[in-house]
């Protein structure tokens, strides 16, 4: 058996496999072949930068189809995918953050190599006791969430022992992890700007934190980027008025901005777009 | 209800000097020195209160007494659910505050309907106005409020009993009972490991805490001779005490459990996401999962025909040893213990010996008596002559000992004399008498 059909029988017969454990996937042409028989029967190979795993996926022709449902796919209903959307934001969204910054919480002592692969090895945990304390109103008591649990790690999406839950290959490899961010940080800054917007804030502060909701949305539509011209056509606003709350955004790390004077390019940072 | 009988109502008369007006909202000007009142940040701020002084008013009349009934009252009235509560007797108001006797009913419903809570039409009786389901929802907040783990309402009440000369153990009960409820709440917390719980559960310890000391001196002020209350107090204050410590101990979880999360991009944490994901229903989630699911392939079972066959056929002709039969019989019968009770030689020749003396009928010397065999043998006859006699002594050796009719009589003070020629160099003197020997 060629090490393309090996490779591709042990991923249909396991769902996905440690990336360390096919080398072979590593050579372009094995991998060519590999993709090249996957596509021929409706499939893709799913990998990530961020996983050391590698998985396969049905191909976007298959689940074009408008009958397709991936969560019906799997079996999952309402609270288990609510449950996802949850521990993704709780493991991997650290997970990458690790990968990203070659930082590990508590530990910056590390010489740079170190680092890097403390980072790849690190393993964001959060405990079901946890998980039941803060969304029991939202999934409902402990037995329930255990049970949630259960099933997600019967799909690989989840892995640990006991109360202990750790992130499992499908996490990471059969979530599309920008459309996550994206809402993550759009309900995160949702919420913070209601916060301040509570009454006793004075009337500017709520105008200048709306407006700052808006430009990020009106950049996130323009693909994560724009020019000052572009954002105060979209919002109606003066560029004077813009530059204030450009530079709050950028202060608090939402905006990041390139060139100077005309040439000047804001830019949503990591993750977004 | 015959209103022509009613009991004039308990409203405070009008006796001050200053007229109604002058206390209104304009009359403030005379004390913010000429200013309008309307000018005055903070008095524009409770102006929007204005409303709810006829309420408190009218709630609270001149005793806590009054107030119980009148916020009884409206309650039970809204809460009977009538439109219209006609009077007389055997009436709808009869019947809803069947609990309360005239005329106290009366002067409530009196009281009620000069505050416009209630309303009177001789045709249909009592009705229940808009300012009356009002004041009624105000009441429903206020339980509302009071039930939830707020202390300052308590503290508040604690202060007013003690200061009307009400004895405040009930609201010393209660402010315990909620702080208990935080004990136990930051013993979960500590478990949770939850960052957003931890946290949550800080700020509320945090507000109980910053009212500690109006709390102790709240509890300061319970007089001594209630009792009952001041020794609430004394576990109010150790609870507190206990709070304090706790309170340490959970801001460093927090800084424990902080360590384990990287700060994310664009300095968002993680307790912020949790917290904004809290807010959301499942419905919302959910359809975020959807979303952003992609179409992972699940393992099929592969499992053909021929597998199955061969494992099959590998289970059925597994050996199996057969089951060895097992052979019930009857057990060995248990020995037994012997009935009779062995008594030993030198008790046996201690009990004849007394038997003699009791058959004889003459006092024996314990001299003569105690002495036999070796110096073992005379300490046991000397240490079991004290049964003798004795008819509590039980069963057995004992039992035969206390049943001979004999009496020892010791000479003396008891204390051992010489004698010559036996096991023994001394003993006491005596003798051992057969029963009515006198």
């Amino acid at each position: 058996m060629d090490e393309a059909a090996r490779i591709c029988a042990l991923l249909l017969r396991e769902g996905s496999f440690e990336r360390r454990a096919l080398p072979d996937l590593d050579f372009p042409e094995v991998r060519q072949e590999v993709e090249s028989r996957l596509r021929a029967v409706g499939l893709v190979l799913a990998t990530s930068v961020y996983s050391e795993h590698v998985g396969i996926r049905l191909s976007p022709e298959v689940t074009a189809d408008a009958a397709f449902d991936a969560a019906s796919n799997l079996g999952l209903r309402s609270d288990a995918l609510a449950l996802l959307v949850i521990l993704w934001a709780r493991l991997v969204l650290q997970k990458r953050t690790a990968a990203d910054t070659r930082e590990l919480p508590g530990q910056d002592s590390l010489f740079t190599a170190e680092r890097v692969a403390a980072a790849r090895g690190f393993r964001p945990r959060v405990r079901l006791e946890a998980l039941v304390r803060e969304f029991r109103p939202v999934l409902g008591g402990r037995s329930r969430i255990q049970s949630l649990v259960s099933q997600l790690r019967r799909l690989d999406f989840l892995s640990g022992h006991g109360e202990v839950i750790e992130a499992g290959p499908l996490l990471e490899l059969a979530i599309d992890g920008e459309r996550m961010i994206g809402f993550i940080r759009r309900e995160v800054l949702a919420r913070l700007l209601e916060e301040r917007e509570r009454p006793g804030a004075p009337a500017e502060e709520v105008a200048l934190a709306g407006l700052e909701a808006q430009l990020l949305e009106v950049m996130r539509r323009q693909g994560g980027t724009a020019a000052m011209g572009e954002l105060a056509r979209a919002t109606g606003v003066t560029a004077f008025r813009l530059r204030r709350v450009l530079r709050s955004l950028e202060e608090s790390g939402y905006v990041r901005r390139s060139g100077e004077r005309s040439s000047a390019r804001y830019h949503l940072t990591g993750g977004e777009g | 209800m015959d209103d022509s009988k009613l009991p004039p109502a308990t409203e405070p008369p009008e006796s001050s000097p200053e007229g109604t007006e002058a206390r209104g909202w304009d009359g403030l000007a005379e004390w913010t020195g000429g200013l309008p009142p309307e000018q005055v940040e903070a008095l524009a701020a409770v102006r929007e209160l204005e409303p709810l002084y006829p309420l408190l008013h009218a709630l609270v009349g001149r005793s806590p007494r009054e107030f119980f009934v009148r916020a009884a009252v409206m309650e039970a009235l809204v809460e009977s659910a009538r439109p219209a509560f006609s009077g007389g007797d055997g009436g709808d108001l009869d019947e809803v505050l069947y609990w309360l006797t005239e005329p106290a009913r009366a002067a409530a419903v009196r009281a009620l309907r000069q505050s416009g809570w209630l309303d009177f039409d001789p045709a249909a009786g009592h009705t229940i106005t808009d300012a009356g389901r009002w004041a009624f929802d105000v009441l429903s907040f206020l339980h509302r409020r009071l039930r939830e783990s707020e202390l300052l309402p308590t503290v508040a009440g604690v202060r007013y009993a003690i200061d009307i000369g009400l004895d405040p153990l009930r609201h010393l009960q209660s402010m315990r009972s909620r702080l208990v409820a935080l004990r136990e709440e930051i013993d979960a917390a500590m478990a949770s490991h939850s960052e957003v719980v931890l946290r949550r559960t800080a700020e509320k310890l945090g507000e109980v805490l910053t009212l500690s000391e109006r709390i102790r001196a709240v509890l300061d002020a319970v007089r001594l001779d209630q009792v009952a209350a001041r020794r609430v107090a004394r576990e109010i204050h150790e609870l507190l005490s206990r709070l304090h410590g706790a309170s340490a101990a959970l801001h460093g979880a927090i800084t424990e459990v902080g360590r384990q999360y990287l700060q994310l991009t664009a300095g968002l944490t993680t307790e912020q996401i949790v917290r904004a994901l809290m807010a959301k229903s499942v419905g919302e989630l959910a359809a975020v999962g959807r979303e952003a699911l992609l179409a992972a392939l699940a393992p099929p079972p592969l499992l053909t025909v021929e597998s199955v066959a061969q494992a099959a056929e590998l289970q059925a002709l597994r050996s199996r040893p057969e089951a060895t039969p097992v052979a019930w019989s009857e057990p060995m019968e248990a020995p037994r213990a012997a009935d009779a009770v062995e008594v030993p030689a030198e008790v046996e020749r201690l009990l004849a010996d007394l038997a003699a003396i009791a058959r004889g009928g003459e006092p024996v010397p314990l001299a003569q008596l105690v002495p036999a065999g070796d110096a073992g043998e005379s300490f046991l006859r000397a240490s079991l002559l004290s049964l003798t006699g004795a008819r509590w002594a039980g069963e057995g050796i004992a039992g035969r000992l206390g049943a001979l009719p004999l009496d020892v009589d010791p000479v003396g003070d008891g204390w051992p004399e010489p004698i010559a020629g036996a096991p023994l160099s001394r003993l006491t003197p005596g003798t051992v008498r057969p029963r009515g020997d006198a």
